[in-house]
């Protein structure tokens, strides 16, 4: 993180400063030749021409002042027109390639020592045309060029070098959480599902908390609902299951062929009953992410009411709860998921059979009654019932769905499937109070079709 | 007779009101009613008893310690 910070910053801040120094360098490289020519120029003043001839008319000691420098040497030479040297240090030559321009500069040397060289074109009316070439040894330009680079570059080195170590204490401390975010989860068994507990110490390291933190929530509530599921399938198999088992032993204590046949028959219509819930509990599961996926259809409700009443008879009767119907001589239809509708009949009156077993009279009636736009389907107990508290509280628990359904709940498990397959279906389950305050009357409501 | 044929199965009075209209023109709740107690009487002592299961209809019972 840290290199990929600083590798293009320290590209960024080199070809800056290579392109200033460059700059700086150039600028000053123009004021030291304009120096130098400005020396041309007074040497060219002092040219006269005497008798044809170019003569300089300066004094030795005028000359020192006019080439005087403090740091560097400077040599002279004026060429006439024709070429041949009229004053000063013949080793300055003229460059080989004439050039029509004024002037010119350009790097020489002078007995090994490195020269910048000026070179002046006259042209005045007052002399035949000359030359003047001023060399000048490069000292204070190498001097300025260390200066230039000791003044600049070093602190800005040392400018970069700070700043990296700023931005690498920055960075890991900004990393921080999310190097103990990594040892976190690494540590994590797949069933700790807890929130992370982090400190953040910028927005964005905290929506990334929140983020993985609601992840794991939502996971967790995908496990429970899961779990709960699980406990509801076992739940809902045990009673068809045992039913099985009834049966099955009831044929083994015979040696009545025709009596193992009518077992193995129920066994057979059981076991499929119990398939259909399975596969009924797994449309369920599935129901928490696609409520949309029953499909309801007319149904003929008095005909389901009374097929699973008969399969409860046997069972009534060893319970010895007189069990009934009301209102199945009209044929009424509602708008329903058949397997859904059985389950949740086979639901109630299980639950009714369950509670009301021991009270004197026992009695457990369905209803179907046509209200307008609605029928009702009355499952009633003579048993304990439930206080407005109870309902209330196994209300609240069914609004949840799945998670809502606790094992080990007892009736509430039965119930809540109950209202979770009305639900689905579209319709309401209700609890009330049986008639004259007794036992538990559970109402499924439904569209009429 | 519609009772008896399958053994153990339960007929609703409208089922049986259907069955048994046939050859008798319409037969009423109060006539069926009385069918079936007609029946009852003749029935006993033969070891099957007629159960009527409220709003569900009747169900022949095959006496089991008679057999």
């Amino acid at each position: 993180m840290l290199w990929r910070v600083l590798v293009p910053l320290a590209a960024t801040w080199s070809i800056g400063s290579a392109v200033a120094f460059y700059l700086s360098w150039e600028l000053a490289g123009h004021a030291f030749d304009r120096a130098m020519l400005d020396d041309a120029y007074v040497i060219a003043a002092n040219v006269v021409e005497r008798d044809g001839a170019l003569i300089l008319n300066l004094s030795e000691h005028e000359l020192d002042n006019v080439l005087f420098d403090r740091d560097e040497k400077e040599y002279f030479a004026i060429y006439g027109g024709d070429g041949k040297l009229v004053a000063g240090t013949a080793q300055l030559a003229l460059p080989v390639v004439a050039d029509r321009h004024p002037t010119a500069f350009w790097d020489g040397n002078l007995g090994g020592a490195a020269l910048r060289i000026a070179r002046l074109n006259t042209d005045s009316a007052a002399t035949r045309p000359f030359t003047v070439v001023i060399g000048q040894t490069t000292r204070s330009r190498a001097t300025l060029l260390s200066g230039l680079l000791l003044r600049s570059i070093v602190p800005q080195l040392a400018l970069l070098l700070l700043l990296g170590l700023y931005l690498g204490r920055q960075i890991s401390r900004e990393l921080e959480p999310l190097r103990h975010l990594n040892l976190e989860l690494d540590r994590r068994r797949s069933s700790d599902l807890d929130p992370i507990d982090l400190q953040p110490n910028s927005d964005d390291v905290k929506r990334l908390r929140d983020a993985v933190n609601a992840l794991l929530s939502r996971i967790e509530g995908g496990v429970q609902a899961q779990r709960e599921f699980a406990g509801s399938v076992a739940h809902e198999l045990r009673t068809p299951l045992a039913g099985i088992r009834a049966l099955a032993e009831y044929g083994l204590a015979h040696d009545d062929a025709t009596i193992w046949r009518q077992q193995l028959q129920s066994i057979a219509t059981s076991e499929e009953r119990a398939s259909r819930l399975v596969d009924q509990l797994l449309a369920l599961a599935l129901a928490d992410e696609a409520r949309d996926s029953v499909e309801l259809e007319p149904v003929r409700v008095d005909e389901i009411v009374r097929r699973t009443l008969l399969a409860f008879v046997p069972r009534a009767d060893g319970d010895g709860i007189d069990l009934g119907a009301d209102g199945l001589d009209v044929a009424t239809t509602v708008r329903a998921a058949p397997v859904l509708l059985e389950g949740v009949l086979t639901n109630l009156i299980d639950n009714a059979l369950r509670y009301g077993k021991g009270s004197a009279p026992s009695m457990l009636t369905v209803a179907v009654e046509r209200r307008s736009a609605q029928v009702d389907i009355s499952v009633v107990d003579s048993g304990p019932g439930l206080d407005a508290g109870q309902r209330e509280n196994l209300r609240q628990r069914w609004t949840q769905g799945l998670a809502g359904v606790r094992l080990g709940a007892g009736a509430g498990l039965g119930l809540a499937i109950a209202s979770r397959y009305v639900a689905l279906m579209g319709g309401e389950l209700l609890l009330e109070a049986g008639p004259g305050g007794k036992g538990l009357r559970a109402v499924v409501r439904l569209q009429a079709a | 007779m519609e009772l008896v044929t399958p053994p153990g199965r339960v007929l609703s009075k409208k089922m049986l009101s259907e069955k048994l209209s046939g050859f008798d023109a319409h037969l009423g709740d109060n006539a069926l009613e009385a069918f079936i107690s007609r029946l009852r009487k003749k029935l006993v002592g033969s070891g099957a008893t007629i159960r009527t299961l409220r709003g569900l209809g009747y169900l022949i019972e095959v006496d089991r310690v008679s057999r």
